[in-house]
């Protein structure tokens, strides 16, 4: 139960930032299980941005060339959170306290990427909200 | 798309995304953590697949 707890409190914290900008703690998910519930929800996010800028691109509104920038930053992206989860899986495996390099290493390359979505992509509040979303699930502060 | 049409499908779209947020949350708390993250290390592989192949289908650009 306490597990689940903590799994909960990332999620609220996600949708808090995405609704609403209140205070979200500025550090990366400190717990394995809280890690566990970051890397589902930022990989979810991430296919979120996916299909928005995808459907954004087939309704015409993105022009071609903002269109291949910005898939492949996304591509980075998918790469990134799957990186991140797979860090996160080994950690699992690990059963250690405290957080392990990789995944520290593989949150901060995806932050890094999200912010180049947002510069890709300045006029799309959707996108902007799921890249804050995200964010927030790595523990960051809007 | 006239602005308010705009901003309407905006709502929507974040509506849904707290609803979507709140039904994993829902399915975690059924103890589907690690069910759900296998499956979605199964979509992000075919997503990364699927846009390595358009990329690698885009036509070539003088640099």
């Amino acid at each position: 139960m306490m597990r689940l707890a903590g799994c909960t409190i990332g999620l609220l914290a996600a949708v808090a930032c995405a609704r609403n900008p209140a205070p979200v703690p500025p550090s990366p998910p400190q717990t394995l299980q809280a890690a566990q519930v970051s890397a589902l929800v930022v990989g979810e996010l991430v296919l979120s941005i996916r299909q928005i800028e995808r459907t954004a691109y087939r309704g015409t509104l993105i022009p071609q060339a903002t269109h291949e920038r910005a898939q492949d930053a996304i591509l980075l992206a998918l790469r990134g959170a799957s990186a991140y989860e797979r860090s996160v899986t080994a950690w699992t495996a690990l059963a250690t306290p405290t957080m392990p390099e990789d995944v520290r290493r593989a949150r901060d390359a995806l932050l890094g990427v999200l912010a180049q979505i947002d510069a890709l992509l300045p006029q799309y509040p959707e996108i902007r909200t799921a890249t804050t979303a995200a964010r927030a699930a790595l523990g960051v502060r809007p | 798309m006239n602005e308010a049409q705009r901003q309407a499908l905006i709502q929507i779209g974040l509506d849904a995304l707290a609803t979507y947020l709140k039904v994993r949350e829902l399915l975690l708390q059924a103890g589907a953590t690690d069910a759900e993250r296998q499956a979605l290390d199964v979509r992000l592989k075919l997503a990364i697949a699927e846009d390595e192949a358009e990329r690698a289908a885009r036509p070539q650009r003088p640099a």
